[in-house]
């Protein structure tokens, strides 16, 4: 991630703090997927896991959505679950975890199910499960969706984002 | 059937990496067949080593462009 | 079933000598005698010759068994373990044996099948694994009883108990390669790479902070030089290199000297030797600028007059001093030649003093010399003979002193003191003649000096000058000419100084731009260090890295299943027989039931053991280190009877530590029905309880074998009782 979209993150984790935050990073990774031709998705903040997104060849992930400042994110018995269940109709459960430090960008790891296990856990590890493949085209996307949306964020917050997602046809579920 | 066979087993049945993991765990088994659990220790130890200078050699590139 | 026929060991162990045949051929053989009497030497040589190296050191998966445990004697040079089995087939006699100090050289195994033929090496190893048909593991689990396995599950704190009954099942494999795994610290090694890239992180957080400072600096720099903050780019800095050449020939056509060409700058970092090319043009310029040049040599002129006339009226003033002395010194000691008939008048009258003096008594020079010369005499020398006329005079010194005193004194005195007066003053006047003297040379010098003084501002105003002119004034008006002069050079030369100082800004203008376009380069390029093949390498380690972690976590977590479900299975298959040994040995009629539960130990992810009763209690009766050995014994001989493989043999060492009498009896009844199904028992004990209820209660034939008077160098005695 580019020094400019990193400190543009930054700014935005310390207008609305760390919880909040996570959110609006959970929606500005789904603007990133859609900007990406995915379709449909779907994007919650309540229960269930934070994004699904269908690619264009028609593989489905349900994406566990994690932002942290620090070395490790905690999985709880709860996300666990919910991408347990949503393997159950044919997602594959993938953690997307970032990390705001210098040249880091998002980590989509795609854990085998008896291989996740709740608790804290090392981004470093989740890089053994890494879609490679995916995030070099998720890097440069996500880069210009922090672009394009941070002043309506700055100003708006979540709400703006909402609206965001809604235009782009993306489904929000919870509130 | 031994520790080593029931080992290889179920690392077949693994999703992810299992001919990766066969080897890896080839290497621990011969390790331990051939000088117990200090060898395995040891060539596990020597893997982690050969990664950590390469690691530190692109690190020390990096402190340089600086 | 392969039964045990016999052994003969030498060297080996506790053997330093050769042994003599033990016959293990009957259903019970009893090994009895103190501890380190050789008992346990005997079920570790039938150990030794089955499995070899296998059962020794830490692959063993035997504590005691790491480090120290030797197999050659001290005192031998070698170990030669022999054991005949029988089998179906026939007999067959193995012989293993280790030279000391010859590591893999020193050993051979030698197999004797029981049609004849002979095996040795792999070979001899493959045949002994066909017979037995169980590996080491299963061997130390289904067959020997290890005194150590049991010791450790009696005297081990609970916490630690599960490790050795995971031993006691046979787990040692998976434990020890999980024990290896978490010894190589693999979670820390990444650790630690996190670390350091923690540590670049910052440093590159640091770089850009100071960079980015810098270049704030250098922006309000540049905005207060007169740049607008859009103009702060590569093109307004190419554009203002033309301008300053453009300015610069201007200002040379201005000055009237033609300009060097100054080489124009390609991009903007050729910009500090486009500056420092201009700077030095723009030096040459101004130096060799003809007002500049005026300015100088008219400054130079100016502090040669002013040198000149300040040294010229300097001499004249000493001249006048120079004049007046010899002046004043003749107005009061009087001229030269006064001073010098002076002194010839003293001269004469000395003269005249001097004749007085010979006049008044030619006596008093004789005598006054005679006095001289007698005192100047040494002492031993003295004499009565005037050394001036010849006479001889009694006491001739005094008598010469005495008329000195009395008569010739007094006038002689008066006429010295006239004759010092004179010299006195004869002296002071050749002393103001030399001073004169010195006043008239110091004159002449003056006037010489005044001379070059004049002849100097001669030269300088070009003309000559003679006693009518006063130099002084002819300076000073050359001086006034000089300023005028220089008045006008500094009005003209302030326009040009104004372009100069113009030029000169519009150089630190670029040198600003340049500063503040390589400061956004470098931070570009520490931005750009996440798009070099080093920090792709970087993240190619790390990735791999994370693989190998990960994989060998996953791999001890198999282990961990792995382990979990052997000792699950082991369990499920010989549940009922220990359950059934537990009740006969212990004897508990609370519980009519023991299950042994097995679960995943949270703590180190092994796994953990729990014996409840048929109600689901935990089992608490099992808290007596009589009771864990119950346990332990029974967990041993039910996986004994459970494994269904072909030995037909038990070996047991000291199986009734820390058991109760009654225990001891239950066990040696116990033993007595495995016996009786068909299994022979080789039991080593120091316990004499137990060696009487094994006499008393085994109901099968029984050899005992007596081991006591053990020494370094001879052995055991071995005393056969049957």
């Amino acid at each position: 991630m580019r020094m400019r979209t990193l400190g543009l993150l930054r700014e935005l984790r310390n207008r609305f703090g760390p919880g909040p935050f996570g959110k609006i990073a959970q929606k500005l990774l789904a603007l990133s997927f859609r900007e990406l031709g995915y379709a449909p998705i779907v994007e919650r903040s309540v229960e269930g896991v934070d994004i699904d997104v269908v690619g264009e060849t028609g593989k489905k992930f349900g994406l566990e959505v994690k932002t942290t400042e620090g070395l490790s994110i905690g999985l709880s018995p709860n996300n666990i679950q919910d991408l347990r269940d949503r393997a159950k109709d044919g997602y594959s459960p993938v953690i997307a975890a970032l990390r705001l430090a210098v040249f880091e960008n998002w980590i989509l790891a795609k854990v085998p199910l008896d291989e996740l296990s709740a608790g804290q856990v090392l981004i470093e590890r989740l890089r053994a499960y890494r879609m490679s493949d995916v995030e070099n085209l998720l890097a440069p996307a996500f880069e210009r969706v922090v672009e394009e949306h941070y002043q309506g964020t700055l100003k708006n917050g979540q709400r703006y984002l909402s609206e965001q997602l809604r235009k782009t046809g993306i489904e929000i579920r919870g509130f | 059937m031994g520790y080593k066979e029931k080992v290889e087993d179920k690392i077949r049945g693994s999703l992810e990496r299992p001919e990766e993991r066969m080897k890896l765990w080839e290497q621990i088994a011969t390790a331990y067949e051939e000088g117990g659990l200090q060898q395995v220790e040891s060539m596990l130890a020597e893997k982690a080593e050969v990664l950590r200078d390469r690691f530190e050699n692109v690190m020390d590139k990096l402190q340089k462009m600086l | 079933m392969l039964q045990l026929k016999y052994l003969q060991v030498e060297g080996f162990r506790g053997f330093p000598t050769k042994s003599d045949v033990l016959d293990l051929a009957t259903p019970a053989v009893l090994l009895y005698g103190d501890n380190h009497q050789g008992k346990s030497s005997i079920l570790n040589a039938i150990e030794w010759c089955l499995y070899g190296d296998q059962c020794v050191g830490g692959r063993s998966g035997i504590r005691e068994r790491v480090g120290g445990w030797e197999i050659v004697n001290r005192n031998a040079s070698g170990a030669t373990v022999g054991l005949a089995i029988e089998s179906e087939q026939g007999v067959t006699t193995i012989k293993r044996a280790q030279v000391k100090g010859l590591g893999k050289k020193g050993r051979s195994i030698e197999v004797i099948l029981p049609d004849g033929t002979r095996k040795e090496g792999d070979e001899a190893e493959q045949e002994i694994m066909r017979l037995v048909g169980l590996s080491f593991r299963d061997f130390a689990t289904t067959v020997y009883q290890h005194q150590e396995t049991i010791r450790a599950i009696v005297i081990q704190p609970p916490s630690e108990r599960n490790d050795a009954i995971d031993r006691l099942l046979g787990l040692s494999d998976y434990l020890n390669v999980l024990d290896g795994i978490r010894r190589s610290k693999i979670a820390d090694a990444q650790k630690n790479l996190i670390n350091q890239r923690k540590q670049l992180e910052t440093r590159i957080e640091e770089a850009l902070r100071i960079r980015q400072e810098d270049l704030k600096d250098k922006k309000r720099e540049a905005v207060d030089s007169g740049l607008d903050e859009s103009e702060l780019n590569e093109e307004k800095l190419l554009e203002g290199a033309e301008n300053v050449k453009k300015q610069m020939e201007e200002f040379a056509s201005e000055l009237g000297i033609s300009a060097a060409p100054v080489s124009s700058p390609s991009d903007w970092k050729d910009a500090p030797s486009f500056g420092d090319e201009a700077q030095k043009e723009l030096d040459r310029l101004w130096s060799e600028s003809p007002d500049l040049k005026e300015q100088s040599e008219l400054n130079a002129r100016r502090t040669e007059a002013d040198a000149l006339k300040t040294n010229y009226e300097s001499q004249r003033q000493a001249l006048g001093t120079a004049k007046a002395k010899p002046q004043e010194f003749e107005r009061e000691y009087g001229t030269q030649a006064e001073i010098n008939h002076q002194i010839e008048n003293t001269r004469k009258e000395n003269d005249a003093v001097d004749d007085q003096i010979r006049q008044v008594s030619p006596k008093a020079k004789l005598v006054e010399e005679g006095i001289a010369v007698l005192e100047a005499t040494r002492p031993d020398e003295s004499t009565d003979v005037c050394p001036l006329c010849g006479e001889t005079v009694p006491n001739l010194l005094d008598h010469l002193r005495k008329e000195w005193a009395e008569r010739i004194e007094a006038q002689v005195r008066a006429l010295k003191a006239r004759r010092a007066a004179l010299a006195e003053k004869r002296a002071k006047l050749i002393d103001l003649k030399t001073q004169h003297e010195s006043l008239t040379e110091n004159l002449a010098k003056a006037r010489e000096q005044l001379a070059g003084a004049v002849q100097r501002a001669a030269e300088f105003l070009d003309r000559e000058l003679t006693d009518q002119d006063d130099p002084a004034a002819l300076l000073s008006i050359e001086i006034g000419k000089i300023d005028d002069r220089l008045k006008q050079i500094a009005e003209a030369i302030k326009g040009k100084r104004e372009t100069l100082n113009r030029i000169s800004q519009s150089l630190n203008r670029l040198s600003l731009l340049h500063d503040v376009l390589e400061l956004e380069e470098k931070i570009g390029r520490i931005e750009k260090i996440a798009e070099s093949d080093e920090y792709r390498e970087l993240e190619n380690i790390r990735d791999g890295v994370a693989v190998f972690v990960v994989d060998v976590e996953v791999l001890d977590r198999i282990v961990r299943e792995c382990m979990a479900e052997e000792a699950k299975d082991k369990m499920k298959a010989a549940g009922d027989a220990i359950d059934d040994y537990f009740q006969k040995i212990v004897g508990n009629p609370a519980a009519q039931k023991l299950i042994v539960e097995i679960e995943e130990d949270k703590r180190t992810g092994g796994n953990s053991y729990t014996f409840r009763d048929q109600d689901g209690e935990e089992f608490k009766p099992i808290s007596s280190l009589g009771d864990m050995n119950g346990l332990a014994l029974s967990m041993f001989l039910g996986l004994v009877k459970a494994y269904g493989h072909p030995i037909g043999f038990v070996l047991m060492d000291d199986p009734s530590q820390s058991l109760g009498s009654r225990q001891k009896k239950r066990l040696v009844e116990v033993l007595d029905e495995v016996c009786r199904s068909g299994r022979n028992i080789v039991v080593g004990t120091m316990d004499s309880e137990l060696q009487e209820f094994l006499e008393s209660s085994l109901t099968r034939a029984k050899t005992i074998y007596e081991f006591s008077k053990w020494g370094p160098q001879s052995g055991p005695e071995v005393v056969k009782r049957v």
